[in-house]
């Protein structure tokens, strides 16, 4: 068979295809991991100086500090990299300890589904509190 | 038999806990704590969209002794992650992996994160 592919990876077409290998796609889940979790610390540092409007009884005060575009912006961008981070970091457990090849996927998919759309849900509500549907 | 079947050998009943492994699941169990208290966060932000009456429910919740220390362990979980998670980077750069660091930065660790969390729940 003829392969005009020039790389040097040693696996075949087909294991690639398959992510066989004991990492199977596992390389770029470690970076991403890594990469989501350094945001989040500038992030909470900035929602410490903000803790009087978070942790506010008052509705009002949280609304508008929600409303304004600073913490607007900080708190999507605390909310994609955290619930990312936290499906790859639950990945990571399920994969652990999960051995049944069945259950694994389904438990896989559960977890994804869950981040994302438990982060939607949370982007959609601060976009909506943003936008005035207060 | 099929894989789940098989037995096992002895680990966690004879392994000799040390920091190393103890602070590791540790960090695997705030991890996993942090990602239930997403759904928490989820529910917070819906309750003040919704309204008045719902984050108010959702406040008098939060003052439960319930609610004090669940608040309490995600505080301390959020902190001891992110501390232990800079060690981790720290480690990726390849930079303080001998015993003597890997002890002292855990003690550090386990200081900071109780120092900072307290430090945090009392002036806030």
């Amino acid at each position: 068979m003829t392969d005009t592919k020039t790389s040097s990876s040693f696996q075949s077409p087909l294991a690639r295809a398959r992510g066989l290998g004991s990492s199977k796609t596992g390389t770029q889940a470690w970076w991403v991991l890594r990469l989501t979790s350094i945001p989040l610390i500038p992030l909470f540092i900035y929602f410490l100086t903000q803790s009087e409007y978070i942790f506010t009884k008052d509705r009002d005060i949280l609304l508008k500090w929600i409303q304004e575009p600073i913490s607007a912006i900080a708190l999507i961008i605390f909310i994609i990299c955290s619930f990312y981070h936290a499906n790859l970091g639950m990945q990571e457990i399920i994969e652990d300890y999960i051995s049944s090849k069945g259950r694994k996927i389904f438990a896989l998919i559960l977890n994804k589904f869950f981040f994302f759309s438990l982060g939607i849900a949370a982007l959609y509500a601060i976009l909506a509190i943003s936008f005035g549907k207060v | 038999m099929s894989m789940s079947e098989r037995p096992l050998s002895p680990h966690l009943q004879i392994y000799k806990p040390q920091m190393t492994s103890m602070l590791s699941i540790l960090h695997r169990l705030t991890g996993a704590a942090l990602g239930l208290g997403a759904a928490v966060f989820v529910y917070w932000i819906f309750s003040a969209l919704k309204g008045d009456p719902s984050f108010d429910c959702f406040q008098r919740i939060r003052e439960s002794i319930g609610g004090q220390l669940l608040l309490a362990g995600w505080l301390f979980s959020f902190i001891y992650h992110m501390f232990n998670g800079i060690r981790h980077l720290k480690w990726d750069t390849g930079c303080g992996i001998n015993m003597k660091s890997v002890y002292r930065s855990g003690w550090v660790l386990i200081f900071g994160s109780i120092f900072l969390t307290a430090f945090i729940w009392f002036t806030i």
